[in-house]
């Protein structure tokens, strides 16, 4: 696949974003600056940054607990969602959705979900939605290994299968439901292998190289609007923190070495010393890209912790069911 | 009496699932081709197995699900195809191994013991090398080969191997069917789905029956698994395309490829390229090139023996080492 420089360098962005962010809001909760869990994305960027960059605002993803990533690289700014993780009334849910529950419809971000499997489902009905109106846009749902196990996964599967729909299920398996290991908590390797039993094609994806993750989301989108339906990509990716924060509950769940190896594999340094080959992206303007995202997390913060808490009247304003 | 066994889980999973409609071979399925290799093998004969225990836990269910005692190879499975060139190192000696994955994982274990006694079933994508052999056969097979009781020239070939050097101070490489050099700039998802990107291939076979570059160089000429040759191939430059050959680059793809050359390989003839490309072996992009670096590519008959499961059991049935006890004519009458 020939893909432009613009195109590579638009990949590379995203995932510095994502990396930036999430590194500086683990700084935060760790000083205990932000309420509430945050589940970090740093190891995961290629995933996200080679799924979005092929999508509008008019494509719709449903996200995870998870979910910082998802929304930066489907173009969330650093401002409101730093807001919201404060809890904030500038952030992208007035501060009354925090980590977990961060969603922008304008940029087609349905939603972060605190609970585990609950994307597919909604997923189907936005690609429901998507198909019945005649639309050449595509869904997105995102998920764990862990919740491929859930019901509602299964479910949506089989729905979606069944309609035809315009969905890709993006399987982030980073090896651990929470603190889980795989292998502990399902009796399959692939999560990919579930896809036959819904009639949908599946498929390993190196979650680690940004441009294996465009390739395979490149082919599933063509699948999509060919009105042929919903494909299954299991990307094999790794948490470089924990599960919850930066280190976590210090549980020894997993080993340093573990870690190490996956580190070698780091999405965005490989992405670099490619790009860098092909005389894409220079070491200066790599480092002059880190440097101006760096600052631009840093207004983040600042608008965040400079805007107002909400106010207690409008406790049940946006309130659905 | 030893067999080894190695079973790759990550065989038959990559992007041409979606991209070609390629098969599936989920790890259950692969689980089940070794049950059927190892009830039919345990059935005549009790070999020493040993065996890769793979990320996926393949060979080690199906022992398990037969009560077969197996000896684990001394190998920590990363799910990488290191797995399979680290155990192909580990069995070296034994009588015979079995392969389970596609040319990939064969290949992997060729870099592990070149010269290798291997029967290879095909659980991957394109399989030019590795044969669509039904497990149970082939676990037959595997008895009457490891006894060594049958003429091995008769149901076996040595196979060829592209032999891979680069200019600057990479380690050296191989291929058992093809190396190919491409105009993308990215190892990716590994396949190869785009024949306008081709730049070169060197391939040890040119079957026109066959899936992927073989088959593209079977459009132009023949070149037998056991011919002493090869072939080298050039394409898709302007204005010097000799020909156009419609055909199968991928299980379920047929394109049109643009060919510049086409042309017998001698063994040990070196053929050079330049980069800047990606070069992939076997069917998986996995090298970059860059505009000032070279690869050379020799093809030789030093690679692994690949056993013939058909020509195998046809000679044992000749020999009468399938007929039980004492046997007497059967008139046809």
């Amino acid at each position: 696949m020939d893909l432009s420089d613009s195109t590579l360098l638009d990949i590379h962005r995203r995932m510095v974003r994502i990396r930036t962010f999430e590194t500086e809001a683990g700084k935060l909760a760790e000083a205990g600056k932000i309420p509430g869990a945050l589940h970090l994305y740093v190891g995961q960027e290629a995933i996200a940054a080679g799924v979005m960059s092929q999508l509008s605002n008019q494509d719709w993803i449903t996200s995870t607990h998870r979910g910082h990533g998802h929304l930066i690289a489907k173009g969330g700014e650093f401002g409101p969602m730093f807001a919201e993780l404060y809890g904030r009334a500038t952030g992208y849910c007035k501060g009354k959705g925090g980590s977990m529950h961060i969603s922008n419809m304008d940029l087609g971000m349905l939603g972060a979900n605190g609970i585990v499997g609950a994307g597919p489902p909604i997923a189907v009905g936005a690609a429901f939605t998507l198909k019945y109106r005649e639309s050449d846009n595509v869904t997105v749902t995102f998920f764990g290994d862990g919740a491929s196990n859930e019901g509602s996964f299964h479910e949506a599967a089989n729905m979606a299968s069944l309609y035809k729909l315009p969905l890709l299920f993006v399987c982030e398996n980073n090896g651990y439901g929470e603190y889980t290991p795989q292998e502990s908590h399902q009796a399959i390797l692939d999560v990919a292998d579930r896809a036959s039993g819904y009639g949908m094609p599946g498929v390993v994806v190196d979650g680690m190289d940004a441009i294996a993750v465009y390739e395979s989301v490149h082919a599933a989108i063509a699948r999509a609007k060919s009105g042929s339906g919903p494909t299954l990509l299991e990307c094999k990716t790794y948490r470089f923190f924990d599960h919850v924060g930066v280190r976590g509950m210090g549980l020894a769940y997993r080993t340093d070495e573990e870690l190490a190896e996956w580190q070698k594999r780091d999405p965005i340094h490989m992405f670099e010393a490619r790009l860098q080959e092909l005389g894409v992206l220079s070491a200066d303007q790599a480092k002059a890209i880190h440097e101006e995202i760096l600052s631009a997390v840093q207004r983040g913060i600042e608008f965040a912790e400079s805007s107002p808490m909400p106010d207690p009247a409008t406790l049940l304003e946006d309130v659905y069911a | 009496m030893q067999i080894g066994i190695i079973a790759n889980p990550n065989a038959g999973k990559d992007i041409r699932r979606l991209t070609a409609g390629a098969s599936v071979s989920s790890t259950e399925e692969k689980v089940a081709v070794v049950r059927r290799f190892l009830a039919a093998l345990c059935s005549s004969c009790c070999p020493d197995i040993h065996y890769l225990d793979d990320s996926g836990g393949i060979v080690r269910s199906a022992l398990r699900s037969l009560g077969i005692q197996g000896q684990e190879l001394d190998v920590q499975s990363e799910g990488l195809s290191t797995d399979s060139e680290c155990a192909a190192d580990k069995l070296r000696g034994v009588d015979l191994v079995v392969s389970l994955g596609g040319d990939g994982t064969n290949r992997a274990i060729t870099k592990g013991w070149r010269d290798i006694p291997l029967i290879a079933l095909s659980t991957g994508t394109n399989n030019a090398w590795a044969s669509m052999t039904e497990a149970t056969s082939a676990g037959i097979a595997a008895g009457h080969i490891a006894r060594k009781h049958l003429d091995e020239q008769a149901i076996s070939v040595k196979s060829k191997v592209v032999h891979v050097s680069f200019d600057d101070n990479r380690n050296d490489s191989l291929a058992l069917v093809d190396v190919v050099g491409t105009h993308d700039k990215f190892t990716g998802a590994r396949a190869i789905v785009d024949p306008e990107q081709y730049a070169f291939a060197v391939v040890t076979q040119a079957d026109a029956a066959k899936i992927g570059m073989v088959g593209v160089a079977g459009a132009c000429m023949q070149v037998r698994a056991d011919e002493k040759r090869g072939a080298a191939l050039t394409f898709n430059v302007e204005n010097e395309t000799s020909r156009t050959v419609r055909t199968a680059i991928a299980p379920g793809l047929v394109r049109d490829v643009r060919i510049v050359s086409c042309e017998e390989l001698r063994f040990n003839q070196c053929k050079s390229f330049s980069g800047p490309m990606v070069v992939a072996f076997d069917g998986e992009r996995e090298e970059y090139l860059a505009k000032d670096q070279t690869v050379n590519c020799v093809v030789k008959q030093d690679g692994p023996r690949l056993f013939d499961v058909s020509a195998t059991l046809r000679e044992a049935s000749r020999l009468g080492l399938l007929t039980i006890g004492r046997s007497r004519e059967v008139s046809s009458a």
